[in-house]
């Protein structure tokens, strides 16, 4: 089942990654669009890699493995693009943002918070571990993401056109939280195929909702 | 138009010319010699000029001859082809001189040739029959024939021990070529695809009056393995653990376990009198929460009786890939002496080819250091009712006088590589006779280079990291002067 | 017979060298960078193999999880040093960045070759110079462009190259997992299927720009 389901990961990342390729490296387009494609690229590397393990080797290894590098790889490139493109346009770091910034820290610490019921489960192992590292840079993208969410626009609707596309992330990041969290428990199959899919569908959606919002930029 | 955009452009063409080979060659080819390395035809010839005459048809002739006859004109010749048609799955001997034999299960079998396979020795074999049917088992790569003299004291036995099988006659038993005559046995081996098979999937006990007639009741019962030597203490029986081997390490024997005859009495008796007047047989056991079956219908003869029970409970232990029985307590290099049993002293004619691939197996084993580890059996002599499973160390002080039995198990696991070493994937091209080159199944397309544990290298890049580290450093000292004093660099 | 790599290593790199000072300057330091590839080779091949003993010489399991990362940083260390040292321009930095790759596939494909020297074919050669020669490159070039922003967005720069080095690193044991498995050719496809668009979309670039 879980060939099948990371081919699904793996073909839906490709589908988002390929229209994004075909969309936006036509012609010269912001930096901060490329990084938002080329996480989704990593996201399918790190899948197909997955899925390969499972088809080669019949399983994943237990605790570290390559194909967790494409998750962290994937919300390194969505940081990147927020907090080094986006973050500095619309937060000129002034006191009127705190409460935003605080409100923001609320996403990590739910992620966070998953990361530590698990470990409280199965105990800090050579399993917790590697995903322990995979959290901390789901934490730090989500935290961008939420503040970019509900920032309030000083910055002639630059952020306020992709909103969409935070909330989407945002939703990404949780479900790979909770993707480990089905994982970890050993939930009943329903609850893997249903975060599989919602995956699927915002791998899907990234790209042509960051497209949505991005056209507004130029109209 | 400028240089480089040109030369990007003639780089990106050849790539793709190169992307097209790829994907048409390997795959039209493929298509056609999928079966190239089975044998998918086979003949038997007899007569002075049926070599060159099978030859010229295209026939790859084997070098033995099916009989033993001085005279040329009554040799007979096995011929095979490859890459004609369907995989040939299995072959039987019959001594019906029908054009098919169908199987209890339905499989059908077709005449290969109406000649007697023991023509000149008035002898009573009959007729090889082939079947390209997929239920008869992994297509077969190799055949090969096995010859034995029991004048020169040159015993064949039914059972090879190196993976290949014997051919056996409708009635399952081992097929003997030469049925008629009184000092030679003739055998054929089949070789299957995927031989290489690390893990005991079924283990049989067999007793008869002596060794050879052990194996050959053992190989009439399917195993084609066996284990050395005589696991009771009776003279007038021969007593051997026979089994099958399987890749797959979910269908393997996890754990064995021997238990005296009187413990299993005294269970049986205690059960029986549970449930009144019913006969109670302890086929199952339970030993610590884990169901062991047994696998010897009559107590082995030992200074105790014992049954011996098998597991494929993977809470017992890791599949067991080797077993090994001796009868003295001197501790030997447990592993190699294991091995060597399909290595060199095969008690059948071992082929080159198995050869070759036992080689592999041996030399791949003995690098891993996690794979041989030694786990004595529980030859318990006094077990509680509990049955609670004794310490390696118990169990090998109550062996003292008795028959030994270990087993061979990887700690973690066989090696990965170990499973996709098949000995016969990497060219589809030759048939197997050929392919007895150790060197041909090298990984040549490994992924990573690998030193010899030289540490030049490492000291050679370590002064190299602390040269441009000082470099480094220098240089953003420079930088810092300069900047802090811009009047006086400009 | 002393140590092979050694051996290739000694005969590949003496060569390249005696050629230097007859180059120009852009050319020599593409062969230097290529040298550096061979050593950067030569010195992870002993590092690999210290972890192929920590790790009960499993080379499935090594090849595919760990030389990835370990191959990838060592050939990143050459190209982030001349970013921060030299240029940081991306023209300059990207070609550079490829030579190492390559020279670092070159002395690997060499090692190799000595090793299996009875059971190369001309085939052998074609999936080893295009597929593990373009891995090699494509990934130390994926991490070099990250690093072209070193002065320029340092933001960019720690994240942005640590997101392409895992890129490369999934990349390379996606290679390397293929490669090793039944699916050979799809392992040889993989970089060849990126290495083309990638160059006809540089020779657009490069055709509107002139």
């Amino acid at each position: 089942m879980y060939l099948y389901l990371s081919l699904a990961l793996t073909i839906s990342a490709g589908i988002g990654f390929g229209y994004g390729l075909f969309r936006f490296f036509r012609d010269e387009s912001a930096l901060y669009v490329r990084m938002i494609i080329f996480a989704v690229g990593c996201a399918m590397l790190g899948r197909l890699f997955e899925t390969l393990q499972f088809l080669v080797n019949g399983q994943l290894y237990t605790g570290f493995h390559v194909g967790l590098l494409g998750t962290i790889g994937c919300f390194l490139f969505l940081f990147s693009a927020n907090f080094g493109q986006m973050d500095s346009i619309v937060d000129d770091r002034s006191k009127s943002f705190r409460k935003t910034r605080i409100i923001s820290l609320s996403a990590p610490l739910v992620v966070i918070a998953i990361w530590c019921l698990i470990a409280a489960a199965n105990g800090v192992n050579e399993t917790t571990i590697p995903i322990g590292v995979e959290t901390l840079f789901i934490a730090l993208a989500s935290y961008f993401h939420l503040k970019h969410l509900i920032i309030k626009d000083v910055s002639f609707g630059l952020i306020r056109s992709i909103r969409s596309y935070n909330l989407l992330s945002l939703v990404y990041a949780l479900l790979c939280m909770l993707e480990m969290l089905v994982e970890s428990f050993n939930l009943p199959a329903f609850w893997i195929i249903t975060v599989v899919v919602l995956q699927c569908a915002v791998l899907l959606a990234f790209v042509p909702v960051l497209e949505r919002g991005v056209k507004k930029w130029t109209t | 138009m400028n240089r480089q955009l040109k030369y990007q452009r003639v780089v990106s063409a050849l790539a793709a010319v190169f992307l097209l080979f790829l994907i048409i060659v390997p795959m039209t080819p493929r298509a056609n010699a999928a079966n190239s390395r089975f044998i998918t035809e086979l003949r038997v010839e007899a007569g002075e000029d049926a070599v060159t005459k099978l030859e010229n048809d295209g026939w790859s002739v084997t070098m033995v001859g099916l009989n033993v006859t001085a005279d040329s004109a009554e040799q007979v010749y096995l011929a095979y082809k490859t890459n004609t048609g369907s995989p040939v799955t299995n072959v039987i001997v019959s001594s019906d001189v029908g054009d098919s034999y169908t199987d209890k299960d339905g499989i059908k079998y077709s005449c290969v040739s109406h000649v007697d396979a023991d023509e000149g020795v008035n002898g009573t074999a009959g007729c090889l029959y082939a079947t390209s049917d997929k239920r008869a088992g992994s297509p077969l790569v190799g055949i090969d024939v096995l010859r034995g003299n029991s004048k020169d004291n040159d015993i064949l036995y039914p059972i090879t021990n190196d993976g290949a099988e014997i051919v056996r006659t409708t009635k399952g038993t081992p097929a003997d070529l030469e049925k008629g005559s009184n000092s030679d046995v003739i055998y054929l081996a089949q070789i299957r695809d995927k031989i290489l098979r690390p893990y005991i999937s079924e283990i049989g006990v067999v007793t008869d009056k002596d060794k050879w007639n052990a194996v050959y009741t053992a190989c009439e019962r399917g195993y084609n393995y066996y284990v050395e030597g005589d696991i009771d203490n009776s003279t007038d029986t021969y007593t051997i653990i026979a089994f099958e081997r399987t890749a797959d390490p979910k269908k393997a024997v996890t754990n064995i376990a021997a238990i005296p005859a009187k413990t299993i009495k005294s269970l049986e008796k205690a059960q029986k009198e549970d449930k009144s007047s019913k006969k109670v047989k302890a086929k199952a056991l339970s030993i610590s929460d884990i169901e062991y079956v047994r696998i010897s219908s009559d107590p082995i003869k030992a200074e105790n009786d014992y049954y011996i029970y098998r597991t494929k409970n993977s809470k017992a232990g890791n599949p067991i890939s080797m077993l090994y029985a001796e009868k003295s307590k001197e501790t030997q290099n447990l592993f190699f002496g294991t091995w060597a049993n399909a290595y060199f002293f095969s008690p059948g004619r071992t082929t080159a080819y198995t050869y070759s691939i036992n080689e592999d197996l041996y030399t791949e084993l003995q690098q891993d250091k996690t794979v041989c580890s030694k786990i004595p059996v529980q030859l318990l002599t006094d077990l509680d009712s509990s049955l609670s499973t004794a310490t390696p160390d118990e169990a090998e002080k109550s062996t003292e006088k008795f028959i030994k039995l270990s087993m061979l198990t990887p700690r973690d696991g066989l090696p990965a590589s170990t499973l996709s070493v098949t000995g016969v994937s990497d060219d589809p091209e030759a048939p197997y006779i050929e392919r007895t080159q150790r060197s041909d199944r090298v990984n040549k397309y490994q992924a990573s280079v690998f030193g010899n544990g030289g540490i030049i290298a490492i000291i050679i890049c370590a002064a190299a990291i602390v040269i441009a580290a000082v470099v480094l450093i220098i240089k953003k000292k420079s930088g810092k002067k300069t900047s802090d004093n811009p009047k006086k660099s400009g | 017979m002393d140590n092979l790599t050694y051996i290739d290593f000694i005969s590949l790199t003496v060569s390249l060298a005696l050629m230097l000072p007859l180059m120009e300057k852009k050319v020599r330091r593409l062969v230097i960078f290529m040298i550096v590839g061979i050593t950067s080779c030569l010195f992870i091949s002993e590092v690999n193999n210290i972890f192929l003993q920590l790790f009960n010489s499993d080379y499935f399991f090594v090849t595919t999880t760990i030389t990835p990362i370990t191959e990838e940083i060592v050939k990143m260390l050459p190209v982030l040093y001349f970013a921060i040292v030299i240029s940081d321009e991306r023209r300059t930095l990207i070609p550079n960045a490829f030579a190492v790759g390559v020279g670092f596939a070159l002395l690997e494909n060499i090692v190799i070759l000595t090793q299996n020297v009875e059971n190369v074919t001309i085939l052998w050669a074609l999936v080893r110079g295009f597929g593990s020669g373009l891995v090699h490159g494509i990934c130390t070039v994926m991490v070099g462009w990250g690093i072209s922003y070193i002065k320029k967005r340092r933001k960019f720069f720690y994240c942005g190259t640590f997101a392409l080095l895992s890129t490369a690193i999934i990349y390379h044991a996606t290679y390397n997992l293929l490669v090793q498995s039944d699916y050979q050719y799809v392992g040889i496809l993989l970089p060849l299927l990126t290495y083309v668009p990638l160059i006809l979309l540089n020779g657009k670039k490069l055709l509107k720009a002139s």
